[in-house]
């Protein structure tokens, strides 16, 4: 059963299994982007405080979701590649960190962008603020240690233990809101009777889809392409190329 | 589950929570200074700094708001329902900036614990609706606490 | 999920000036796509790269191994 598995999981199968079905995730991907920026920008009302800005919202949140649900599968599939010596899950685990790099990114400059008229401020060194900014740090230091080791399995244990340890700080980015006085709100939508409205609400959790399908469709390809660099000594990348 | 596969789980669940106990331990100690603002309270207890800059937080009080003659500082009041502060302040405001709601006034505490401020940011809640459910909220409301004797 | 209430803008000018935010939120709209766009662009790029790479290494080596052959020979 488990070795049935683990031949389900080898980089070969992968890569074949990505490749059929990326294209499709990417096309839900795109559909529910367009469909979500329509119904975000031009079909949504304005709120009672914030205005038209609350659109940067339907940006913002699903980008700050996605930068900490990206580390959470980098870190599980780091956790199963360390314990099962799995190389597709070491591949995995290392396709995210650049995509969870660039949700982490969008999030910190859209929120800036909201932060600066309604809060009268681009930055404030405040604990939501700053563990968001330690996340990015902690994807490009991945990033970086990956490229700094030349023996692939030794780059892929040592990332996949800064993985495990970079992993403490997604509580802290989420609950930092209930924990310390911060300038950041309270949560919204991660609470038992969201305080948003329906006609809000739709458009944004439209759009939460639109970034998942976007984050799996992305980390597939890159896989891809991560696969046939570390098998490209075996019989099966060369009879494909 | 073999025994060298265990043994590695057991190591990665150690280290998570080998790490995790070492940030709780972190950020405990360091709570104070992880605080963004000192709530009005904290200030009429004592425990913010006179004379270097600091934040004050809480909810600007209603009615509170003093525009006098130009060129003299505007005044507001902080409240977090316990205690209160002064602030003075000449300078641009946030947009969102109104009584009733959050503000974070970043200045100077002079001897009468009064906040001069040099920067004052708004801090909004976790609502969000459209204007016209607003203003049914705030109807029905008005309507409930009319019809109550 | 919320209904889809009526178009929000009534005309193309009070569409780009979002209220006067419109720097702010066409700011964040511009980036975040922008964004989505290029690591797109980048992952698509590495791929046909690495394919690249593969099928230049795959040639040289057939040349090599043709080459031996013909020395033998």
């Amino acid at each position: 059963m488990l070795a049935n598995l683990r031949q389900l999981a080898s980089p070969k199968n992968f890569y074949q299994f990505a490749g059929t079905i990326y294209p499709w995730i990417l096309f839900l991907a795109v559909g529910t982007l367009c469909f979500g920026l329509v119904w975000g920008l031009l079909y949504s009302p304005p709120d009672y405080q914030q205005g038209e800005t609350v659109r940067i919202m339907y940006l913002h949140v699903p980008m700050a979701i996605m930068s900490m649900a990206a580390y959470m599968v980098m870190a599980g599939a780091s956790a199963v590649g360390l314990v099962w010596h799995l190389k597709t899950a070491h591949i995995v685990a290392r396709s995210c960190a650049p995509i969870g790099a660039m949700f982490t990114l969008v999030t910190l400059v859209t929120g800036a962008l909201w932060g600066k008229p309604m809060w009268g401020t681009w930055w404030q060194w405040d604990a939501r603020l700053t563990s968001e900014l330690i996340l990015l740090f902690l994807y490009l230091g991945y990033i970086g240690l990956y490229q700094a080791i030349d023996v692939v399995e030794t780059a892929e244990r040592a990332c996949a233990l800064l993985a495990l340890v970079g992993v403490v700080n997604i509580p802290i980015i989420h609950f930092s809101v209930e924990w310390w006085h911060t300038l950041h709100q309270g949560p919204t939508i991660s609470r038992l009777n969201p305080t948003i409205d329906a006609s809000l609400m739709g458009p944004l959790y439209l759009m939460i889809l639109a970034h998942w399908m976007i984050f799996m469709a992305y980390v597939l390809m890159h896989s891809r392409t991560a696969i046939l660099a570390r098998e490209r000594k075996t019989q099966w990348v060369k009879s494909l190329v | 589950m073999n025994p060298k596969r265990k043994q590695r789980l057991i190591s990665v669940i150690a280290i998570v929570v080998g790490v995790s106990l070492a940030a709780a331990i972190l950020l405990y100690a360091l709570r104070q200074n992880i605080n963004l603002f000192f709530t009005p309270s904290q200030i009429i207890s004592g425990e913010a700094p006179l004379g270097t800059t600091i934040r004050v937080g809480g909810l600007v009080k209603a009615d509170s708001v003093i525009h006098p003659q130009e060129g003299v500082a505007m005044r507001f009041v902080v409240t977090d329902n316990v205690g209160e502060v002064t602030v003075s302040y000449s300078g641009l405001l946030p947009d969102l900036f109104r009584e009733g709601q959050g503000v974070v006034a970043i200045g100077v505490l002079n001897a009468e614990k009064k906040l001069i401020a040099s920067e004052v940011l708004a801090k909004h809640d976790e609502t969000y609706m459209p204007p016209e459910v607003y203003e049914a909220m705030k109807a029905s409301a008005e309507d409930s606490t009319i019809k109550q004797p | 999920m919320g209904e889809i209430t009526g178009m929000s803008f009534s005309s193309w000018s009070a569409f780009l000036d979002m209220g006067g935010y419109g720097l702010y939120v066409w700011g964040s709209y511009g980036f975040a796509l922008a964004s989505i766009v290029w690591v797109f662009l980048a992952i698509w790029w590495q791929h046909r790269r690495q394919l690249d790479q593969l099928r230049t290494i795959a040639q040289r080596q057939a040349e090599l191994e043709k080459r031996e052959d013909e020395s033998e020979a």
